[in-house]
Parts: C-alpha cells; sequence; structure tokens
C-alpha cells in the first residue's frame, strides 16, 4: 500500500529565509561600497519580492521534475502564477517500503534546495562573485532530498 | 497403488523472502546511487511486483513440469482437477471441452494473483513424507532465485548470474528428491 506524505513549504518562511540569507551576506561584505550591499539584500519592495517569487517558481519546477516518480498530479493544465501568500504543498506518493525517517530531510531539504536556488538567482544579478557559492548548495540540497526519497525498510514477516 | 498428494506454496512467503534478499542485495551496493539502489529494493511495489507474480507462475509451471511423472495430467482430464479459486495443479488457466474432432485445450494469459500455488502429485506408496518436505522446500527456493534473477537482471545486472546458478541448482535438486524412494530393498539369495 502507497504511502501519502504532503509536505507544505510556507512561502512566508522561504522568502523571509532568502531575505535573511542576503541581507547577511551583504553585511559581512566589508569592503564593498554600500550600494553594492544594499542591492545584495532583497527585501519586500515589488521589483525585489517579484524576481525572488520568480525563482522559488523555478526551482519549484525543478523540485517537481527530480520527485516526478512520486508525484501524482492529474492536472491538464499549469501555469507560472506565484504568489507571496501561497504556500507550496507537495503531495508525495510513497512506496509501503519508504523509510518514513527520511520525512523531515526531504522537508527540510526542499526548503534549502528553493532557498539556495533563490538566492543563486539573486546573486547572478546583484553580486555575480557570491552567486557561485549558493549553486552547489542547491545541488547537495536536492542530493540530500533524493537520498532520503529512496531509503527503504526492510520488509517484515507478516506471519 | 499409487497416493495423490498435494504441496502448497505459499506466494506471500515467497514475495517475502525475494523482498528480503533483494534488501541485502540493495543494501551491498554503493551509497553514490540511491536511485539505483532502490530500484532493487522495490520488488514487491506497485507494477514491479506484477513482473515478480508472472516470474513465480512460470517459475512454478516449471516446477510441475519437473515432476512430470507424478504430476502429469492427460488432456482429457484438465481443467478438472482445479481447485476452486486457486492457481494451478499443472498449468495456468487451463480449459477443456469436448469436441467431435478430439479434445479442445485453451490456456491463455490472464494475469491474477493466487495465495497458494498448489501441486497436485500422484506418487507412489514407496515415497517417503519426508521427500515431499524437502522437495516442497527445494519448489520455494526455486521460485525465489526465478524471481531474483529475473528481478536483478533489469535492476542489478552484476548478481543476475549468481541467482541464475543458485535457480538450476534448485532445480537439479527437485529433479534428483523426485526420484528418492524408501521401498523396501530385496536381495536375492542367489547370485545367479
Amino acid at each position: 500500500m502507497k504511502k501519502t506524505i504532503t509536505i507544505t513549504l510556507h512561502m512566508s518562511e522561504i522568502i523571509y529565509d532568502v531575505q535573511n540569507k542576503t541581507y547577511l551576506r551583504g553585511r559581512s561584505k566589508q569592503d564593498a561600497p554600500a550600494d553594492i550591499k544594499a542591492n545584495m539584500q532583497a527585501n519586500d519592495d515589488d521589483e525585489n519580492l517579484n524576481q525572488v517569487l520568480r525563482s522559488v517558481g523555478n526551482a519549484y519546477g525543478s523540485l517537481k521534475s527530480a520527485l516526478s516518480e512520486y508525484i501524482i498530479e492529474s492536472g491538464t493544465t499549469a501555469n507560472n502564477g506565484l504568489h507571496a501568500n501561497s504556500n507550496i504543498v507537495i503531495t508525495l506518493s510513497m512506496p509501503s517500503n519508504y523509510n518514513a525517517a527520511g520525512n523531515d530531510v526531504v522537508a527540510t531539504g526542499l526548503h534549502k534546495y528553493i532557498v539556495n536556488s533563490a538566492i543563486f538567482d539573486w546573486f547572478v544579478l546583484t553580486s555575480p562573485g557570491d552567486a557561485e557559492v549558493y549553486a552547489p548548495l542547491a545541488r547537495a540540497a536536492m542530493g540530500e532530498v533524493v537520498d532520503a526519497i529512496n531509503r527503504r525498510v526492510r520488509p517484515t514477516r507478516t506471519s | 497403488m499409487n497416493k495423490v498428494v498435494f504441496l502448497t506454496i505459499s506466494r506471500q512467503r515467497v514475495l517475502y523472502d525475494v523482498e528480503n534478499l533483494c534488501y541485502v542485495e540493495g543494501d551491498i551496493m554503493k551509497a553514490e546511487d540511491e536511485h539505483a539502489r532502490h530500484q532493487v529494493l522495490d520488488v514487491a511495489q506497485d507494477g514491479n511486483v506484477d513482473r515478480a507474480t508472472r516470474v513465480m507462475d512460470m517459475a512454478f509451471s516449471r516446477c510441475v513440469e519437473m515432476c512430470f511423472p507424478y504430476s502429469k495430467v492427460p488432456v482429457t482430464e484438465a481443467g478438472v482437477a482445479r481447485p476452486v479459486g486457486e492457481r494451478v495443479t499443472y498449468g495456468t488457466n487451463v480449459e477443456t471441452s469436448d469436441t467431435r474432432d478430439g479434445i479442445a485445450v485453451e490456456e491463455d494469459d490472464i494475469f491474477n494473483e493466487t495465495a497458494n500455488y498448489i501441486m497436485k502429485l500422484m506418487v507412489p506408496e514407496e515415497m517417503s513424507l519426508t521427500t515431499l518436505n524437502l522437495l516442497a522446500k527445494y519448489v520455494h527456493e526455486f521460485m525465489v532465485a526465478s524471481v531474483l534473477a529475473d528481478w536483478l537482471s533489469i535492476t542489478k545486472p552484476a548478481s543476475q548470474e549468481k541467482w541464475e546458478r543458485k535457480m538450476e541448482d534448485a532445480a537439479s535438486q527437485i529433479s534428483k528428491t523426485i526420484m528418492f524412494r524408501c521401498g523396501r530393498v530385496r536381495r536375492t539369495q542367489t547370485p545367479f
């Protein structure tokens, strides 16, 4: 029997994490001019927020592709809309021998992947030198997710 | 005088052994490729288990055929001895009907899962129960090894040969075991 796992990623947490990390990264660049530091620090202004949301949407699409083996959707339409107040809900239909101990790793890994992907995109625009740090972090997070999702438990004898 | 015996092999127990051994096969794989590993482990999951069932059916039919001297069913009787709701004493979904020109035997490949595989044997009374017990274990082992050889040929080809060898070993043991007897040995009184 399949195990259904529902993972909810709160958009507010993702956006806060992106803003917080970009803020801290900007603050730590002591030698950089003030305007460069300010541009690195993502905020809630429309043009900032929309760019982050677009990156989150792209990362979400990549995630769905990577986890497609376990995602069941019957929809026939898709769009590129994403809102700051809409959460990301991913429902995975896992095999009965899936190791549920990996649930937390999957949830945090998905969050990390989306945040690091969004920061990579953001720094590509505002501080290309820093962007290179975040691409490997995003790949590592995806690796953690794939690793956890493929974990299995030993079968148990029923009689 | 011959006696009728039934060997019952539980599908669930065969499947458990297959799953358990696949777990071990997957567990000893290198950790880098979790996707390849889970394909080995998921032998009894939705979709995959259908292939395992097909191979189990085939392996069981082969076992029945290996016991041919005692399992044979004349074409005229085919379809009569099948227990209701159970697979199979001599094949899969055998149906017969008399026709003016002779006997029509129909076979199909309809897929279904059975709780037990049942082999009906007409054995000589000299055959020992211990022999039948051993035979049932070899049939179980043959079915397990058959499924593993097939599944690993797809998901972990490096291990396929090992299980194919185990499968053939079990087949060879079945062929030998079925010939065991415990009848009296008659010693002649004279060498001439």
